[in-house]
Order: C-alpha cells, then sequence, then structure tokens
C-alpha cells in the first residue's frame, strides 16, 4: 500500500507490459513470488505441507511476530527501530496474569495489560522525540527494563523465584490459544489487524505522514508536518501491539511465562526487512513484513516437514534475509 | 643471653598468636571423579551436632529465572535454619538472571570479598574453575550444585544430576513406552547449552544401543519457550501422522503436551521429559506426559550447606565428590510423593 504511495507520481498511463513491469516493481511482489516458489516447492517435497491443518499452525506460529511486525513497520518507516518488542510482549503478558491471578476481572486486566504496552511505547516516543536519545538506545535500554519489570510482576521484588503465572479465564486465553472452526483466533487477528493498518497507512493523513516524517524528516516538518507526534504514535501504536502479542502468547499455554519473547525482537526486524522495508526509512509496508514472517515461518516448519538438520535452518534463515535486501537494492538500482 | 631470652619470647608469642589465629587444619576432600549415586542421606543429611565455636556464614549462589529453582530455594532455606541454632547463617543468594561463567564468576569474588566462610555455587561452565579454584586457594572450601564444569577444579564436591545420565534413562524410558519400535521427535532447549545436549546426547545414545529399530524424525530448539514447543510438537505431528514420541530435554515441554492432547494423540504419542514444573504436572496428572524425570532439586538447595557446615566443624569428608541426585522417574501414579502444586 504505501509502496503505491511513494511511486504514484512516476507510473504513466500503462499499456500490458507496462502494467506487468508496474506490476514487479511493486515491492512486495518479489517477496511474494518468493513465498510462492517455497510454497509450491514444499508442497511437492511433503504431501503434508499443504494441509490445511498444517496451514493453520504455520500462520497461528507466525501471528505473534506478524502483528508486532505492523507496529515495527511504522517504526522503521519514520527511521527509527525498536528493539523492546519482546520485553514489552513479555511485560504487558505477565501483568494481565498477575492482575487476573490476583482476582482481578479478566478484560479489566487485559486493558491493563495493553494499557501497559501503549504506555511502555509512549515512553520510548517521548524519550525519542523530546529527549532526543536516539531510538536504537532509548528502545535497548527498554528492552532491559521491560525484561526486568515482568520478573517483578512475576515474582514481586522480593521473595519467590520467577515462576510463570497461570492464565485460566477462558475468554482470555481464546485470543491466543482460540479457535473458530478449524482457523485459529490468533489468525483471524492478525489479518483483520493488517489490513486495517495497512488501509490506515496508505489513505489517512497520519498514515502518509508516517513515510514522509520517513523519508525527509527536515522537509515533512517544513510543510507543517508534527513530525514529534507521528513517531510518538508509531511507537505508542507498537506498544500496545506488543501487548495484545503478549496476552495471546499466554493465553496460548494458559500461563504467562518470564522469558516470553525473548528474542522477538531480531524475528521481527527480519521479518520487516526481508519485506521491503528499509532500515533508512521512508518506504515499506505491513503487507511485506507479513509476507516476510511467512518466508521465516514456512522454513521452519521445512525444516521439521523434511527432516533437514535443525542447524541449516538457522543458517538458511540468515541468507534469505541477506538475499532479499540484496534483490531490493537490485531492483531499485535497475529502476534508476 | 639476653638476645636469646627475646628470643624465645618472640617465638612464644608467634606460636600462642598463631593457636589462637590459625584455622583449625582441615582435611583434603574427596577425589575429584569419585562417585556416589543416590547417598541414602540424600535431601536430609543432617548437622553434626556440635555448635561453631566461631560464627559462620555460608553463601548458596543460585538462580531464580524460572520455577525449577523454586524448591531449590526453598530447601536452601530449610538448610539455613537448620544451622541456626548451631551458630551459622545460611544466605540464599540470587547470583544474576542466567547460568553463565560472568554472572557466577563474579558472585564467587563477591562471596570471597564479603569473607563468607565457605561458598556452595552452581557452576554452569569451564570458565567457572578460574574463580572456583581462586576461592578455594584463599581458604575458602567451595561445593557446587545443580550443573558442574566439565574440566577438573578444587571444589570440594558436587551435588547434582548426571545429565547424560538422565538423558540415558530418558532413551531407555522412551525405547520401553514404545516397544522399541517406531518414530521419535527431539525437542531440545538450546542447542548451545550444554547441559540440555548431554540429556539429548545420552538419549539417542540409549536409543541407538537399546532399540536401533526406532526412528528420530527430526531435532530442533524450543528455547525453553512452550509456545514455541507447541508449534513444533503440531509440525511434528503433520509431518509423521505415526509419530509415536516426542521427547523434550529442558523447558516449554508443557507446550508440546498441550500439542499432542489437543491433537486426540493422548497415549499414542509418548511424552517423556524433566522436572516438576506445575503446568508440566498438570499434563502428568492427565496422563499427557507419561513421565517427567527429577533431579531431586531439594537435594541440590539443602544438601551443600549442611555438608559444607559438617566439613567446616565436624570435619566430615562427604562420601564422595560427585553426589550424584536420584533421577525419579515420575508419572500420574506417584506423582503426590514428589509434588505439590506451588500456584
Amino acid at each position: 500500500m504505501g509502496a503505491k504511495v511513494e511511486r504514484g507520481i512516476e507510473d504513466g498511463p500503462g499499456n500490458l507490459r507496462g502494467a506487468l513491469s508496474r506490476l514487479f516493481q511493486v515491492r512486495e511482489m518479489g517477496v511474494f513470488i518468493a513465498l510462492v516458489v517455497l510454497v509450491c516447492l514444499m508442497s511437492f517435497a511433503s504431501p503434508y505441507f499443504l494441509r490445511p491443518l498444517n496451514l493453520f499452525n504455520i500462520t497461528r506460529g507466525m501471528s505473534n511476530i506478524g502483528i508486532m511486525s505492523i507496529g515495527i513497520t511504522m517504526v522503521i518507516i519514520t527511521g527509527g527501530i525498536d528493539l523492546s518488542v519482546g520485553s514489552l510482549l513479555a511485560v504487558s503478558g505477565m501483568l494481565t496474569a498477575r492482575l487476573m491471578y490476583g482476582g482481578m476481572m479478566p478484560w479489566l486486566a487485559v486493558a491493563c495489560g495493553l494499557g501497559l504496552g501503549l504506555g511502555f511505547g509512549l515512553v520510548n516516543g517521548l524519550i525519542i522525540t523530546k529527549v532526543k536519545v536516539t531510538p536504537f538506545i532509548t528502545t535497548l535500554g527498554m528492552l532491559s527494563i521491560g525484561r526486568g519489570l515482568s520478573y517483578v510482576f512475576a515474582t514481586g521484588l522480593q521473595g519467590a523465584v520467577a515462576s510463570n503465572i497461570p492464565m485460566r479465564d477462558p475468554g482470555v486465553n481464546f485470543l491466543g490459544g482460540g479457535y473458530i472452526g478449524p482457523v485459529p483466533f490468533p489468525v483471524v487477528e492478525m489479518v483483520a489487524l493488517v489490513l486495517a493498518f495497512s488501509w490506515f497507512l496508505g489513505n489517512t493523513v497520519l498514515g502518509r505522514q508516517i513515510y514522509a516524517v520517513g523519508s525527509n524528516e527536515d522537509a515533512a516538518r517544513l510543510s507543517g508536518v508534527n513530525v514529534d507526534r507521528v513517531k510518538i504514535f508509531s511507537y505508542a501504536t507498537t506498544g500496545i501491539l506488543c501487548g495484545l502479542a503478549g496476552i495471546m502468547s499466554g493465553g496460548l499455554l494458559s500461563t504467562a511465562a518470564t522469558n516470553a519473547g525473548e528474542g522477538n525482537e531480531l524475528d521481527v526486524i527480519a521479518a520487516v526487512v526481508i519485506g521491503g522495508t528499509s532500515l533508512a526509512g521512508g518506504e515499506g509496508s505491513i503487507i511485506g513484513a507479513v509476507i516476510g514472517a511467512a518466508i521465516m515461518a514456512v522454513i521452519r516448519n521445512a525444516f521439521v516437514m523434511l527432516h533437514l538438520p535443525v542447524f541449516l535452518q538457522t543458517i538458511s534463515i540468515g541468507v534469505v534475509i541477506i538475499l532479499a535486501v540484496a534483490f531490493d537494492s537490485l531492483r531499485r538500482g535497475k529502476r534508476r | 643471653m639476653k638476645v636469646s631470652r627475646l628470643l624465645v619470647l618472640m617465638v612464644a608469642l608467634v606460636a600462642a598468636a598463631g593457636a589462637v589465629w590459625a584455622a583449625p587444619t582441615l582435611p583434603p576432600g574427596p577425589a575429584f571423579d569419585s562417585v556416589l549415586v543416590a547417598p541414602a542421606d540424600e535431601g536430609i543429611v543432617k548437622p553434626v551436632a556440635k555448635v561453631s565455636p566461631k560464627p559462620l556464614r555460608i553463601a548458596v549462589l543460585g538462580l531464580e529465572n524460572n520455577p525449577f529453582w523454586i524448591p531449590v530455594k526453598n530447601a536452601a532455606l530449610k538448610a539455613a535454619a537448620e544451622l541456626k541454632p548451631l551458630n551459622c547463617t545460611v544466605d540464599w543468594i540470587n547470583a544474576g538472571a542466567q547460568h553463565t561463567t560472568d554472572v557466577f564468576g563474579q558472585a564467587v569474588e563477591a562471596a570471597v570479598a564479603q569473607g563468607y566462610d565457605a561458598i556452595a555455587t552452581i557452576a554452569g561452565d569451564s570458565g567457572m574453575v578460574n574463580y572456583i579454584n581462586r576461592a578455594v586457594d584463599s581458604g575458602i572450601p567451595v561445593a557446587t550444585f545443580n550443573s558442574e564444569t566439565a574440566s577438573p577444579n578444587k571444589r570440594l564436591f558436587f551435588v547434582g544430576a548426571d545429565l547424560y545420565l538422565q538423558g540415558k534413562a530418558a532413551g531407555e524410558t522412551m525405547a520401553k513406552l514404545l516397544g522399541n519400535k517406531g518414530k521419535v521427535a527431539i525437542i531440545t532447549g538450546l542447542f548451545a547449552v550444554e547441559s540440555h545436549e548431554l540429556r539429548r546426547k545420552g538419549f539417542e545414545d540409549a536409543l541407538a544401543k537399546v532399540a536401533p529399530g526406532i526412528k528420530i524424525v527430526g531435532r530442533v530448539e524450543d528455547d525453553d519457550k512452550g509456545d514455541i514447543a507447541y508449534g513444533q510438537a503440531q509440525d511434528f505431528m503433520n509431518a509423521n501422522p505415526d509419530l509415536n514420541g516426542i521427547f523434550v530435554t529442558a523447558g516449554g515441554n508443557f507446550g508440546a503436551a498441550k500439542a499432542v492432547q489437543e491433537a486426540g494423540k493422548a497415549g499414542k504419542v509418548h511424552i517423556v521429559c524433566y522436572d516438576f514444573v506445575d503446568e508440566t504436572m498438570g499434563y502428568v496428572k492427565s496422563g499427557v506426559i507419561d513421565g517427567t524425570i527429577g533431579q531431586d532439586p531439594v537435594a541440590q538447595g539443602h544438601d551443600p550447606a549442611i555438608r559444607l557446615y559438617n566439613y567446616l566443624v565436624g570435619g566430615i569428608v562427604p562420601p564422595a565428590a560427585r553426589l550424584l541426585t536420584r533421577s525419579d522417574f515420575v508419572t500420574k501414579a506417584n506423582m503426590d510423593k514428589f509434588w505439590s502444586p506451588s500456584n
């Protein structure tokens, strides 16, 4: 969506060839084709791959990363980065579980968990814009603070050993572990959020301002965009989405774990980058990020399906990250 | 004349001072490699009936980063209560967030600096050797628990599981559950963690020896996380509809259990795993997890402090240097003996 916005000017009225070449210039197309090829290969290689059950498992498995990548895509488009997502996931989920465990009304606890995610995101945004600490440092700090605080919520400052906190409300757990027919509910949430935020980025003033800030902050400011507000919005949205992912992650297994989301920041950033979002800011799309997350999820699934040595899985994901960005940069070189 | 008398006086003075200041000489410890599996007094070793003439302080350096440590810590506190009337304080110290040498090396140094009379510490990897040796060289006996370095060090004794043997026990159990044939998947915590790898190797070696007919269909790591193990177990079952077993070496086993239960395959896909975390025990109770192998966390938390006290005050040398804890196989049938819910 965002890609269309940024290229709207250069496209003339097209014939068929022009339309085709334009289609291939859409930045998501490359990764989408890669995903399709991967899926085709897999469906030949394993008779079980294309079964709905397996496809739903894959999409459920990527739903947390997918939901968080919506926020990070916006942050990265503004030229920022957010390393704190995994910790925000943990701390929001843990607070929700702790409050429910202490007897709070379940949905009120969920609201508090989401609120905490939002609060952390707001603090990230405020420190970055008002105190001018770089996003990398701010969110690196927040990565530690969030993780530490999730231990505090799990155990209290003194006292017991960090333990997972059970989540026993079936309604809340449905968010992470429910099924509508054969479809895992987390997949429904992910798809709904991806569509909503894609529309938002492409079709609202604030959405377009996110691109404007990332491609040229000074120009955006001079043309009247409230740059700080745009950035704070991106981090805050990321925060609340992490909060949701945290509650989902706890709901899946009916327990909030202190190590939930550890290392997720790298997976989320990888998904966004594979999906064609530039770390330099100004361009990228949510759909791309989700396709990126899907590619990683299919690769992980493939190694189990095909009985391949698992060490190669880690290597192959690294190769995919570099290939994706390399192709993207070649494609852009051609265009110029 | 005068000079020689002065000399005698000085020698006498020094000798007297020495008698007052020098610590009583302690007997040498057992040989580094000597092994005793499941000592009779494991977990219940009693302190010698002798009050320490001077106040003693023992540091127990542990972790609190996951529920496994709950019974360990409680047992250390129990040892503290037992030694309190004997003029000895035991401090349970949460060394930090992780198993690593940076964390535990510093914790040992800090305990030495604070003048503890003895130290019990987790010793996750070989980097700990120097820290332990330095403490012992400065006259402070050190015991290790839960995990210890592969390379020799000067620790007095170790209380914990032999992880390779634990892996073997799991392999033999799995072979029995499967009747020596079928397909098994392995979900390990992290390939980078030595203790997880020892269990995995023990498991695979046991299968190769006892039941070469069992095929291992894959090995993945779940980062000790239940949600990852959940997805992996689903993948394994989809890829191998005739899967018979899942072996989980470390954390997150309850995620695999949930996947098996949801797939309606409880009893068809056997699960063998480790430790007595609440979530795990819930699935043991419902029979989804066939059994979980313990490592007597109570002995790991309790015995080091007591044996250190007995060594310092009673000169009692532990019966062996490697006091290997029991590998209880805990099932639905016997679980009440080993576990009560902490939440």
